[in-house]
Formats: C-alpha cells, sequence, structure tokens
C-alpha cells in the first residue's frame, strides 16, 4: 500500500517517507545482521537440495555420529544427516512461520479496519469476538485447532494464523481510530472524496508501518508456535524435519547426544532473534525520537 | 535602572555565561544554544522572547540542570546562582537546589501532574521532600498554597481530571511555589491557556512574585505578555540573545532588525495597517547556523560584513546590548 | 442590501453525550456579506470550530437554518452536499495533521480537481502550478512530502487544497494559532491578498483577539455556544457592550507598555455545556448578573448593526 502512494508521483527524486526510513533501516547494525541472519535461513533453506549432500530422509550407516566434516552436524538415531535435516526443515519451519503470520495479520487487519471504520454494532461484534479468543492462550488454542483439524503444513499455518488475529484486529483498529482524528481525514471529505477513497488512499497506507513491524516482530514468534506444535506431535509429523519435530525425536538421546537438541534449538532461536532485531530495527526507523 | 552601574560591581543573583549547548544524535550537532550570557536580580523578571526552536527551553532546561545528557552535551559556560557555580555541583547539590530555591513551570499543565495522584497530595509530596516538616504540617502547607493560588483548599482530595485546564496550570504553579523557590523559570506558563484565564494567572504570578520577592525568568513567544509582566527582556534567534535590555529599551527603541520585524509582525490592536510585515524567510536549521550573523540569511540590512566572524554585542544606551554590525550606522542615520 | 453570502438563522449543534446533550452551537444567527470576513473570536470548547464545520455541513445542524445566497442549503441531498462543497472550503487549524504525510504537494493540491473528473491530466498540472503559484509554494516543492516542510509552508499548501475547486466561501479554523509570530503573518496577508483577488468570503475562527481584529470586517464573539456579541469589527474594540466582551478585551495583553490596562478579571469557573440551564451561560462569571439573567436571552440590535445579547446592556453601559 505505502508503494501505491510513493510511486504515484512523477520520478519522484525527494525523499519519501518509505525511502527515509529504508535509509535509516539500513544503518542500524542490528537491524542489518538480523537481515543478513534471516536472508541466509531462507537462500539456504531455498538451495537445500544443492548444498547438502545428503537427503533430508537419506539413511546412513553412521547412527548418531558427532560433528564431523562428514556430517557437519552429526547424525541421528537412523543415520540421517541432522544438517540436511535442518536446511530442509527450515523450509517448513520459515514457510509455516511467515506464511502463518501473514494470514493471521491480513485477516486481523480486514477485521480490525471493519471494526475501525464502521463503529458502533461492527465494533462490538469485532472485538467482543476478539476478547473471546485472547481470552485463551496462544499456543493452547493452536493445540485446540490443530487437534481438530489434523495434522499438516497447510491445517498447522491455519492453526497458527487464527491464534493471530485477535491481536492484530485490535492493533489495527487502534491506528484507524488514531488516523481517523486527523484533519487530513475531514479535509479528504470536504474535497468530496468517497468513502473507500478515504480508506484507501487516506486511512490504511498510515497505518502500515506499525502492521509492518509487528508482521516482522511475529514471524519469530510463529516459528516457535510452529516448533512447538511439532514438539508435541501436533504440527507436522516424521519424516518431515520440521524444527520442533526435530527437536521431539532429539529429546530421548539429549544427555548422550545433546546435538540433537542444540542445532535445531540454534535455528530456531537465531531466526527468532533475527526477525525479532528486524522488527526492533524497523520501528526505530519509522519512529527515530523512539530511539533513546 | 539608576542603580544599574552601581550593581555591576556586586555579584549578580543569577549569572548565565557564554551558555553553549548542543543536541548530538547520529554526530550531527544541532546547535541549540550558542554562547548565551545575561544577568539576573533579585526579585526581577528577564523575559526571554524567541520564536519556536530559538532555545528558549533549553536554556531554561540548562539553568535547572534538567538537560537530558545524552543527546544534549554541554560545550561551553557557567552559571552562578546566588554564590555558587551550579555548572559544577554534583548532582547530589543540584537536587537540594532544585525545587528548593529554583523551580520550574512546564507548559503543559495537562501533562506535568500526576493523574492518580490527587493535586493536594502532589503539592505536599513537594513540600515534604524540601523541608523536614510533619505529614500533617505539609498538608496544612499545601492547603495554604491551594488558597493562595484561587483555589479553594477544601478541593485538596480531588484529582487533576477533576480541574479545568486553568486550574491545574494554578496547581502547577503552587506546586513550583510551595518551597518558596528565589528563582521561577516559567516556560510559555500561560500559552496552553484562554485569555480571560491567562490574566489571571499572569496576575497571580505577579502578586506571588512581589509577595516573595520572587526572581522569575519568563519564557514565551507572546510580546504583550512579555509587555505586562517583565522587567528586563532578552530577544532569542537561532540559540543567541540579538539584543536585551529593559523592558522600554526593547519596546520603545528595537534596534535589532529581529526585533524590529517581531514587532511589524503582530498585529496590532490600536493600528489601521492593512498589511501586515512579515520577517520573509524560515529560521535557520540549528545543524547549519549561517557564518556570521544567523539573521543575515532573512535581514534587509545584511551585507558581507554580516556574513562572516563573530559578531560582536555592542552596548548602545546603558545595560542595552545588541548583537548586529549595523547598529552604529542605522543609528547615525 | 443584496444578498449576504452566508446567513445562519437560530442555527443549533448538539452532541449527544453520556448524560445529555453537549450544546455546541446554541441559536446562533448571523449573515456573512460577500467579500467579506466574518471573525469568530471565543475561549476553547465554545463552539466556535463546531459552528464553522456545521455552516459547510461537515456536522449535521440539530437545528436552525444555513442559508447560501439565500437559498436554505440545512438539509441537502447526497448530490446536492457534493455540489456545495465546491463552494465552501475549509483550512484548518493544525498543518501538521491535515496533509496525509503521504501524499506529496502535487498530490494533496490535485485531489480535489482529480475528483471532478472535469479536467484532463494537463489541465490538472497547468491548474496545480497556478495553484502553488498564488499560494506562495515553490516549485521546488512540487514533489516534497509535509514532513520535509515547516509550518507555513504547510498552511499553504492547505490554503492551496481549500482553493483547488474555486470555492466563494470558506471557514478558517484557526489558521495561524500553531506558527510562530512572524511565519504568522505571512499567512495573514496571503489570506487577505487571496481574498481580494478572487473575492472570498471569510468565516474565521480564532482566539487571538489581535489577529481577528487585523483580518475581520465584522466579528461575533461567543460563550458557551452562544453568540453573545456581533458587530462591526473596530467598533466592537472600541465600544464592547456585553460585559463578557468588555471581560475578554481587557484581558489581552498589548504590546503597550506605557498605557496601563485596566483588567477585568474574571472569578468563578466555566459553567458545563452539558444540557445547560437557559438563559445567559456566562451569568456565573457576570459582575452585573441578577436573577432575571436566568431568563433565555437573545442578540437585540443595541446599536444599529451592533448586536447583544444581555438584557442587562443598556443600563451598564448607558445607552
Amino acid at each position: 500500500m505505502t508503494k501505491t502512494a510513493t510511486t504515484a508521483a512523477p520520478k519522484a527524486k525527494r525523499n519519501s517517507q518509505t525511502k527515509e526510513v529504508l535509509g535509516r533501516f539500513t544503518k542500524s547494525p542490528l537491524a542489518m545482521v538480523g537481515t543478513a541472519i534471516f536472508v541466509i535461513f531462507v537462500v539456504l533453506a531455498i538451495l537445500a537440495p544443492y548444498i547438502c549432500k545428503y537427503a533430508y530422509d537419506e539413511m546412513t550407516t553412521d547412527i548418531l555420529a558427532g560433528c564431523s566434516l562428514e556430517h557437519f552436524f552429526g547424525t541421528d538415531k537412523f543415520g540421517r544427516d541432522l544438517f540436511s535435516r535442518i536446511l530442509y526443515g527450515g523450509r517448513y519451519s520459515i514457510f509455516m512461520g511467515v506464511v502463518a503470520t501473514l494470514l493471521g495479520t491480513a485477516i486481523g487487519m480486514v477485521l480490525g479496519a471493519i471494526a475501525g471504520f464502521f463503529g458502533q454494532v461492527a465494533d462490538n461484534v469485532v472485538m467482543r469476538i476478539c476478547d473471546i479468543f485472547q481470552a485463551i492462550p496462544g499456543i493452547l488454542l493452536s493445540m485446540v485447532i490443530s487437534t481438530v483439524l489434523g495434522t499438516g503444513v497447510m491445517n498447522t499455518i491455519i492453526a497458527l494464523s487464527i491464534g493471530g488475529i485477535a491481536g492484530n484486529a485490535r492493533m489495527m483498529r487502534s491506528l484507524i481510530l488514531q488516523v481517523r482524528n486527523n484533519d487530513y481525514i475531514e479535509a479528504a471529505g470536504s474535497i468530496n472524496c468517497s468513502s473507500p477513497r478515504i480508506i484507501f488512499r487516506h486511512i490504511l497506507p498510515n497505518t502500515f508501518g506499525p502492521i509492518l513491524v509487528g508482521c516482522t516482530m511475529g514471524i519469530g514468534g510463529t516459528i516457535m508456535q510452529a516448533a512447538s506444535l511439532s514438539f508435541l506431535g501436533l504440527g507436522i509429523k516424521a519424516p518431515i524435519p520440521e524444527w520442533g519435530a526435530l527437536l521431539n525425536e532429539g529429546k530421548d538421546y539429549f544427555t548422550m547426544y545433546p546435538h540433537l537438541l542444540i542445532f535445531p534449538g540454534l535455528a530456531i532461536g537465531l531466526l527468532s532473534l533475527a526477525t525479532c532485531l528486524m522488527g526492533d530495527g524497523l520501528r526505530d526507523a519509522m519512529d527515530p525520537r523512539l530511539k533513546k | 535602572m539608576e542603580n544599574k552601574v552601581e550593581r555591576k560591581n556586586q555579584e549578580h543573583f543569577l549569572e548565565v555565561k557564554d551558555l553553549t549547548v548542543y543536541y548530538t544524535v547520529s554526530k550531527v550537532d544541532t546547535k541549540a544554544v550558542n554562547g548565551v550570557s545575561f544577568t539576573l536580580e533579585k526579585g526581577q523578571t528577564l523575559g526571554l522572547v524567541g520564536e519556536t526552536g530559538a532555545g528558549k527551553t533549553t536554556i531554561a532546561k540548562a539553568i535547572l540542570g534538567i538537560l537530558p545528557v545524552p543527546p544534549a552535551r554541554l560545550i561551553s559556560g557557567e552559571i552562578h546562582f546566588d554564590g555558587q557555580t551550579l555548572t559544577e555541583l554534583p548532582e547530589a547539590e543540584m537536587l537540594k537546589i532544585r525545587g528548593d530555591k529554583i523551580a520550574m513551570i512546564f507548559q503543559d499543565p495537562m501533562t506535568a501532574l500526576n493523574p492518580v495522584i490527587t493535586v493536594g497530595d502532589q503539592i505536599s509530596e513537594v513540600i515534604s521532600l524540601h523541608n523536614s516538616v510533619s505529614k500533617a504540617e505539609a498538608k496544612k502547607q499545601a492547603g495554604e498554597m491551594l488558597e493562595m493560588v484561587g483555589i479553594p483548599a477544601s478541593r485538596y482530595g480531588e484529582y487533576p481530571h477533576q480541574f479545568s485546564g486553568g486550574m491545574k496550570q494554578r496547581v502547577v504553579i503552587a506546586m513550583a511555589l510551595a518551597c518558596d523557590p528565589d528563582l521561577l523559570l516559567a516556560d510559555e506558563p500561560t500559552t496552553a491557556l484562554d485569555v480571560t484565564i491567562q490574566a489571571q494567572v499572569l496576575d497571580m504570578i505577579r502578586n506571588l512574585q512581589q509577595k516573595n520577592n520572587t526572581s522569575m525568568i519568563l519564557i514565551t513567544h507572546d510580546l504583550g505578555v512579555v509587555a505586562q509582566t517583565c522587567d528586563n527582556v532578552a530577544v532569542v534567534y537561532a540559540g543567541e540573545i540579538i539584543e536585551s535590555g529593559t523592558k522600554e529599551d526593547i519596546f520603545d527603541h528595537p534596534t535589532h532588525p529581529y526585533t524590529v520585524g517581531l514587532f511589524g509582525a503582530i498585529p496590532k490592536l490600536d493600528d489601521e495597517e492593512e498589511w501586515l510585515h512579515p520577517i520573509e524567510g524560515l529560521p535557520p536549521d540549528p545543524t547549519q547556523l549561517p557564518e556570521g550573523c544567523a539573521f543575515s540569511p532573512r535581514c534587509p540590512y545584511a551585507s558581507a560584513e554580516c556574513r562572516q566572524g563573530k559578531i560582536p554585542t555592542r552596548e548602545l544606551s546603558p545595560g542595552h546590548f545588541c548583537r548586529c554590525v549595523k547598529t552604529e550606522k542605522k543609528e547615525e542615520q | 442590501m443584496s444578498t449576504p453570502c452566508i446567513e445562519v438563522k437560530n442555527l443549533q449543534k448538539y452532541f449527544k453525550v453520556r448524560n445529555g446533550f453537549l450544546h455546541a452551537t446554541d441559536d446562533v444567527s448571523f449573515k456573512i456579506e460577500k467579500g467579506k470576513t466574518m471573525g469568530i473570536v471565543g475561549e476553547s470548547g465554545c463552539g466556535k470550530s463546531t459552528l464553522g464545520r456545521t455552516i459547510i455541513h461537515m456536522h449535521e445542524s440539530t437545528g436552525g437554518q444555513i442559508l447560501y445566497n439565500g437559498e436554505d442549503v440545512t438539509k441537502v441531498s447526497h448530490h446536492g452536499l457534493k455540489e456545495l462543497r465546491t463552494h465552501m472550503q475549509m483550512v484548518f487549524q493544525d498543518p501538521y495533521s491535515s496533509l496525509n504525510p503521504r501524499f506529496t504537494v502535487e498530490q494533496t493540491i490535485r485531489e480535489p480537481l482529480q475528483l471532478t473528473h472535469k479536467y484532463t491530466k494537463a489541465q490538472i498540472d497547468e491548474e496545480v502550478t497556478q495553484l502553488m503559484e498564488l499560494c506562495g509554494v515553490e516549485e521546488r516543492l512540487r514533489l516534497a512530502y509535509p514532513h520535509e516542510m515547516d509550518g507555513g509552508r504547510r498552511q499553504r499548501v492547505g490554503i492551496a487544497r481549500a482553493l483547488a475547486l474555486n470555492p466563494e466561501f470558506i471557514v478558517c479554523d484557526e489558521p495561524v494559532s500553531a506558527l510562530d509570530v512572524s511565519i504568522q503573518a505571512q499567512v495573514l496577508n496571503l489570506l487577505k491578498e487571496l481574498q481580494q483577488k478572487r473575492g472570498l468570503t471569510y468565516m474565521f475562527v480564532t482566539h487571538d483577539l489581535s489577529v481577528v481584529r487585523h483580518i475581520s470586517n465584522d466579528i461575533g464573539v461567543m460563550y458557551l455556544g452562544q453568540m453573545v456579541e456581533t458587530s462591526e469589527s473596530k467598533e466592537l474594540f472600541v465600544k464592547p457592550l456585553h460585559p463578557y466582551t468588555k471581560a475578554l478585551l481587557s484581558a489581552i495583553p498589548s504590546t503597550n507598555i506605557h498605557s496601563k490596562q485596566e483588567r477585568i478579571i474574571l472569578k468563578g469557573e466555566i459553567t458545563s455545556p452539558i444540557n445547560p440551564k437557559p438563559g445567559c451561560r456566562f451569568a456565573a462569571r457576570c459582575p452585573y448578573a441578577t436573577p432575571e439573567c436566568s431568563q433565555p436571552q437573545h442578540l437585540e440590535e443595541v446599536l444599529p448593526n451592533h448586536f447583544v445579547s444581555c438584557h442587562r446592556c443598556k443600563e451598564i453601559n448607558n445607552l
């Protein structure tokens, strides 16, 4: 949405807010570290077949081996290469994390926008439903939904995204109420802007920033939740090497072969940290006054 | 001002010397205050006049020692107050002075009060912090303070949201005056208020000031308020005092082109002029101040000599200072 | 006399609040002649902004009539409202919130023109150029965003947007109170210049009495939703008749340091505008109040073209 507003200016050489934000974002070292980690993970996951010597389900004779040049992260109880499994697993973890967050944000935005624009009855209905969802702890909610729907990538994504809807709807609603208070919305009405135009041209683009920050920071949380579900055996089942599932497999051998827990754990932790750093950097870039 | 010469020999009640403050954010210096010097005597009121971003509030914060460091940096300057050098005092000593000897009234009364504590308790807290008095005694004094600013003591137990804007500002003033400070820093104390309430509050500040012989620095952009309240005036532009003197000096004989411009820009009540005379252009960017006189880009009289070197301050008549190279020449004309 | 541009008759605007109705504008009547400026002064919360917004139909009025060029426009259809808005515009107080931060100067000024669907792109570009020039916005700022400009420039852009539809009547809601003195003068001069060039009619809402004195032909003084006095501008300052106007004028801090001001300091607190009792709302703070003040008061022509709403007016002023 920001794009449409800025690219509409003919060959703008001037600094739009988006450009300035990006400029500040790229100048923040922590945000760049976060972005770098995230990008590396994504690239590794995509290129997994070209990088890995073994397929993720290929069993070798090296059972429960430690780290070596042959198996960077060692092998599991079936002799499967852990490095390959983590890279392939990243495909599921990152994909589910990103898609579920986007889905949750998108649905939340629509619901929040309805509540914020139309107010009164719509506001009450949407917000009370959100109350109900928010009363249940997120992970519990995902567990229930995932139990009902069953395992699998799509079902897990649905289970995860529903947990994020309520929070996003709430945020969107308050953002819209905030933006609506500005005089430029009134001014738009006075020059005969239609309601849809006011909503899409004047209100939505100005709520985009905080939503983007929330979304970025949310990805890490969702990846962790996805892993938790799989760890509990609800999300994605073996032999698919989702990171939570890897943890689950490794937990029985933890005392003897800690690498089975350490590497998947590290992957989850690093990726969550990366998205948090990115989100933090974005927020600071959008409001430089907040920083110190 | 007949005893001006005599005063010069003795120590001033408040003296600010060559105060320079920068705000540094990501290696860019915002030059908020650039070599400001002034003095203030006991019982007198100095008006600091200037536009948004001229550095008025920073001067007040520097005196009170509440500059946010970082990003603020005290580049140079000394502040002498009542025989002490504030710029050299450790924080522990400053704590005793703040509120006790120097108090500040902030612009926005809505945010200066804690919403969950009753107004009476907020005042008595200030009193018991600075004086060793019993709780009951502090409470009694707080009630008296409320009465003094024209709020019945019976409203002691009410919360800020139950008060109107003008009353909140009076509560803030009562808090500032609770410890009978020697110096009051009032930062736009009436800007957020309506005219009739402003008249009430200014009247009250003046009365209390006379009663307690308090000195005051009044920061404002409203020349009318200055005319009604101050003894001396300093005009601040881009972090420098460009003209200072008694109220009569400034209002009857404004000399610096900026001061003259300010008077031309305000619509007057008793004047039939069809067009106002705005000062063209904008205040300079404090991160890139122009060389020489900061006002030169907007000044109709500016010439090459205005755009280089440090502009000296000249004394036009005793006590009337002006920082402009053209002053003498203009006088001759 | 020709038809006034705007005539307001007994206009009421109430807002529903939790415990009743907030009488933001109550029984207000006045006229603004074509090409003139009517100043509305009053303190915060007196309903002056609401009055302006109600006249240009940003709020729906609760009662009374609004006549535009002699035609009743109080209850207009959706289509009529669209048409009406091209004749009536508004300049806002806060130049920081009245411009969309994601729109360039050009986009902001162009939008009202685009929405009429009457012009080609080239015509719109040409019109934007002219409006920018007219309002003193430099061409190099055409693609600038609001955050890159100072308050004065933003206000100029806001004025250009209001002028884009070539309106006849503009409500200026405190257009200069957020600006510094030197910039304020620039914008005031601009507004006056535009009035002369385009024959605009202004309603100028402000709390700053010296500004209103400078720019207005007529002034209306409001107190808590009621119009207490309307008069020709100079006369109001020379001969204020309503006790509130007297207090208000005496409270302006004058820059003349030699004339000693006699201040009328008001006592008492402001009455609540929620479900107010009938009668004069200023009575609680008025030094001349009597029990009769609780009777409903109406604007009366005490002197030629000088209306006051106070039953003791003649008595107080020895008329």
